[in-house]
């Protein structure tokens, strides 16, 4: 049975990467999954395709835009941009993700007694 | 806006992001190549690390579309190519929703313009009818369910206008019919004389002019008139400046003073004109009961209040007034409850049935999308393994049941709208109160469009479910395909068993409201209906306000009318029998002791002319009719039935004897008693009934009589002529056939019946559809154990009988539960019955045969089918 979206993110998570991924610099989608399983060292194992429904999410609310451009292997690939207000966005974001953080983490601490 | 665009783009999205895709998987093999894997393996790796590319193409556009519309217009789109591939299947469910749908949009109009809309006044809630309440010695039989509900009389309601606290307006209302000349053809118009409060309590405004005041509704007050729209328009072509305008209503000049607006009329007393009704203490007639009476509630004062007030109010004036109140008291009920009372039980149990129409209906569409999708289960494994989600599957399915909803549900409506045709052309006027609101409305649509809804949920989830949850490998595997789940059988049979057991419900409630009709049309009438024609007539008080002039006129009449060729016999009575009302007053035998007043015996009073009785085909027992010698100068002859005598003068002989007599003649001589008629109405057994002479007692209206040798109708005209030929003004009405008369009396519980017959039928049809697809199918499906079994010996009248033995178990479960249910349910219809039990052993043993009969045909035929399998041929198939 498959699932409509991997639940093993939060919401939204996925998004929130590949926009800080972005950040540094316009990237391909191939590009933009190899870096976040790199620096996430293996740890985040996304099923690749699941990175293209969060682009078009991206796309449409106006977070990125895409031009054709070609790939270090010399393929016609789309090239992914952050635009500014993604960058606003990932602000928020990374904000609200860095409290919630901060909130389980005080929930998850052992209780001193 | 953007996104609007986007749909419209969507084509060239779709081939770029699968481009797109496809760059990423051959950069991702590349990567593997450099690191040593061979090309092959690393396009398999790439493609598995990538996940599911047609559910990421899918998700993908899904962000683009608007979603959820997108992919319920491609649902559809998918569920009406799989409809128009199965004709068949398709035309039976949504034929069969249409019937469900359709009998419940048809009740449900009914149910809406009768009991759901509010009245058409403002503050409805807050008008009241109140009623007199005879004491239980007086024999009121003849009112029927109303016996608690007399009218009532001028100085009781002027009593009760003046020290009851609880209404903010009261008004008498009176309604007699006026004969309106002046404008072409004389014309008698249904007048209600009512109080100057009445409009006020109604709260509607005229249109034009005003209404009554005060000042105007007192004894010889001004003649004034408020005409209705309706009437405006009909006779005065809707002229504004027939305000201040005379008409001639009785011969007597009327000042027109105001046009109330379209559609304001009382729900029973229908009404084209109003005058006010005049009434003060002291008039001679002022107690006789006669008057409706409406009020109006005070703001927050309740109906208990009210009549705890009234009650009191009664109480004080049967005191005060002895002769004619002892015992009585006093009742309110609402305006609502009093114009739908009668029909609410019936309307409910219609409404009761045609949803279990609907439940039958939706069920035996459940069973035929089980069935079909257990033929479609490699389709949806398919569909599974490609990536379709379990929620896209179910929600496919729930498309295909919205699609047949919606075609059942326009099927449907279109029967509503002829099935109502139908039923209000069947229904006399003021059969069904409120009828004329009648509509498939904004209302009824939405009503049914809710039922679509409602009903694809009913019958489109369960099946949804059920497949939805098809394992792919166990699907996709050869012969898993063989012989449905365990559990999708079980839950068809129990479908079938609740489809039986509801249709028996249903067949019992036709069965015994079928018999109630035949109870009440098979009873003894006492008089004969064919071959009568009627008319009725109100004498006009001008013209024959003097009591012998009155007597004589309707004895000419009459010697005209009997002069005629065709015509075998004529009389008159002032209410012709079968419509629902009768006289009623008090009398005493003279050989007694004259009872203290108001506690003696009372009786149904009917005037009649000469030879009424042998008109009318009513033997005599003994004595004579009335004749010429009974003038109005004579001593008053009385004719009394058979229930009279044999009440009253039990042992003796009734005739000779004399009887002191409540009405304006107070005294009479029996000279003849005749055999015993029902009166009001059929389900009512004849009561002790005092006839008088039209010629002693003349009334100021009546109905003709006239016996003929013609079909009546050729002979009507003639008559209207002979009329006509006396007094050229007089105004007719209700020219029918004694036939059409006792035809309306019965209208409804024979609508009534043949209704709730016809939804029995389609549920039993429906629910032996249902027993033959179970069976059916279930044959198909194992055809090869069929094949497997005669191979090993079995002859074909075991496999009939192996098959036939499913599906008596299930009628037989099915008729356990139904039986149950009508023991519980049918005691609601008690109210509407006639001589007959709600568990009347007959109806239900018929019934149950009934379904076991066409039970076992609708197994047998299936079982046939079994016993002509090929077993050789069978065993070779797959």
């Amino acid at each position: 049975m498959i699932e409509d979206e991997p639940r093993s993110l939060f919401p939204g998570t996925l998004e929130m990467m590949v926009l800080q991924t972005l950040r540094r610099g316009p990237l391909h989608g191939y590009a933009v999954a190899q870096h976040i399983r790199q620096t996430s060292d293996d740890l985040l194992q996304i099923e690749e395709g699941t990175l293209y429904p969060a682009l078009q999410r991206l796309l449409r609310e106006g977070w990125v835009v895409a031009e054709w451009g070609v790939s270090a292997r010399n393929r016609k690939v789309r090239i992914y941009k952050i635009t500014s207000a993604g960058r606003k966005q990932l602000q928020r974001e990374v904000s609200s993700f860095e409290r919630m953080l901060t909130g389980i983490s005080r929930v998850m601490k052992p209780v001193e007694s | 806006m953007s996104r609007l665009r986007q749909l419209f783009r969507r084509r060239r999205l779709d081939r770029e992001l699968a481009g797109e895709i496809a760059a990423h998987i051959e950069e991702k093999a590349d990567e593997l190549v450099e690191g040593g894997m061979s090309r092959e393996k690393a396009r398999l790796a790439a493609r598995a690390h990538f996940g599911n590319s047609l559910a990421v193409l899918e998700q993908s556009r899904e962000v683009w579309a608007f979603a959820p519309i997108e992919s319920l217009l491609r649902d559809l789109r998918i569920a009406a190519r799989g409809l128009r591939r199965a004709p068949l299947f398709t035309a039976v469910a949504a034929a069969t929703l249409a019937l469900g749908i359709g009998a419940n949009a048809a009740i449900f109009s009914l149910i809406d313009a009768v009991l759901l809309r509010p009245l058409p006044f403002p503050q409805s809630d807050r008008i009241v009818m109140l009623w007199e309440r005879p004491p239980k010695t007086i024999n009121t039989a003849s009112l029927g369910t109303r016996n608690q509900q007399n009218p009532v009389s001028p100085a009781n309601f002027l009593d009760w206008r003046e020290r009851t606290r609880s209404f903010d307006g009261m008004a008498a209302l009176s309604t007699f019919p006026m004969g309106l000349s002046g404008f072409g053809e004389p014309r008698e118009v249904d007048a209600l004389q009512v109080s100057a409060a009445f409009f006020r309590i109604l709260g509607v405004a005229p249109l034009l002019g005003r209404t009554f005041e005060a000042s105007e509704d007192v004894p010889n007050g001004p003649h004034v008139v408020v005409l209705s729209f309706d009437l405006w328009q009909r006779q005065f072509g809707g002229d504004k400046s027939v305000i201040g305008r005379t008409v001639s209503l009785h011969d007597e000049p009327y000042t027109i003073l105001g046009v109330m607006p379209q559609r304001f009329d009382l729900p029973f007393d229908h009404a084209e004109i109003w005058v006010p009704v005049q009434i003060a203490r002291g008039m001679p007639s002022d107690e006789g009961r006669y008057l409706n009476v409406i009020a109006k509630l005070k703001p927050g004062v309740s109906l208990a209040q009210a009549q705890a007030d009234l009650a009191g109010v009664a109480r004080q004036l049967s005191f005060e007034r002895p002769y004619l109140n002892r015992d009585w008291s006093a009742g309110v009920v609402s305006l609502y409850r009093q114009t739908t009372g009668e029909v609410s039980t019936a309307l409910l149990v219609l409404f009761g049935a045609v949803t279990f129409v609907l439940l039958i209906a939706a069920g035996n569409v459940a069973n035929l999308l089980l069935m079909r999708g257990t033929g479609r289960r490699r389709e949806f494994a398919l569909r599974a393994a490609l990536g379709a989600s379990r929620s896209r599957i179910a929600l496919q399915f729930l498309a295909e049941s919205l699609l047949l909803s919606i075609a059942g549900g326009a099927l449907g409506i279109a029967l509503a709208v002829a099935g109502l045709r139908a039923i209000v052309v069947s229904l006399p006027a003021l059969a069904l109160p409120r009828i004329e609101g009648i509509a498939v409305d904004a209302r009824v649509l939405a009503f049914s469009v809710a039922l679509c809804l409602g009903t694809t949920f009913l019958f489109g989830l369960a099946p949804a479910l059920a497949f939805s949850r098809t394992n792919p490998d166990d699907a996709l595997k050869q012969g898993g395909l063989r012989g449905a789940s365990r559990g999708n059988r079980r839950m068809r049979g129990l479908l079938v068993v609740a489809e039986v057991a509801v249709s028996l419900l249903l067949l019992v409630g036709a069965g015994l409201l079928g018999r109630t009709f035949l109870n009440q049309t098979g009873v003894r009438r006492g008089f004969r209906t064919d071959h009568i024609l009627t008319m009725r007539m109100f004498f006009a008080p001008a013209r024959y306000g003097n009591d012998g002039r009155r007597a004589r006129y309707l004895d000419q009449v009459l010697a005209r009318v009997r002069a005629l060729p065709s015509v075998e016999a004529a009389s008159s009575a002032h209410f012709l029998p079968m419509v629902g009302i009768v006289s009623g007053s008090g009398f005493h035998r003279m050989d007694r002791p004259q009872p203290a007043p108001g506690t003696g015996p009372t009786a149904d009073y009917l005037i009649v002319s000469p030879r009424y009785f042998a008109t009318m085909g009513i033997p005599f027992i003994g004595g004579r009719d009335f004749n010429q010698h009974d003038s109005i100068s004579a001593e008053p002859a009385i004719v009394v039935n058979q229930a009279f005598a044999q009440r009253f003068f039990r042992g003796e002989d009734a005739i000779g004897k004399s009887l002191g007599l409540d009405w304006n003649v107070r005294h009479g001589i029996i000279v003849g008693i005749t055999a015993d008629t029902r009166q009001t109405d059929l389900k009512i057994d004849p009561q002790p009934t005092i006839f008088l002479n039209q010629a002693q007692t003349p009334m100021y209206f009546g109905a003709l009589v006239v016996r003929t040798a013609l079909p009546p109708a050729a002979v009507a005209s003639a008559v209207e002529q002979a009329v006509h030929a006396v007094d050229p003004d007089q105004a007719i009405s209700h020219v029918e056939t004694m036939d059409q008369v006792l035809a309306e009396s019965v209208a409804r519980p024979r609508l009534e019946s043949v209704l709730l017959g016809i939804f029995a039928g389609v549920a039993l049809l429906l629910a032996a559809i249902g027993l033959y697809g179970v069976l059916a199918y279930s044959v198909s499906q194992r055809t090869r154990e069929i094949g497997i079994r005669m191979a090993l010996g079995a002859s074909s009248s075991q496999l009939v009988r192996a098959v036939v033995r499913d599906g008596l178990g299930l009628i037989l479960a099915g008729i356990l539960g139904g039986l149950a249910a009508s023991l519980a349910l049918t005691r609601l219809l008690r109210s509407l019955l006639y001589h007959i039990s709600p568990t009347d052993p007959l109806t239900l043993i018929a019934v149950c045969t009934l379904l076991l009969v066409v039970g076992l045909l609708a197994s047998w035929l299936p079982a046939r089918r079994a016993a002509a399998v090929d077993p050789v041929g069978s065993l070779r198939m797959e």
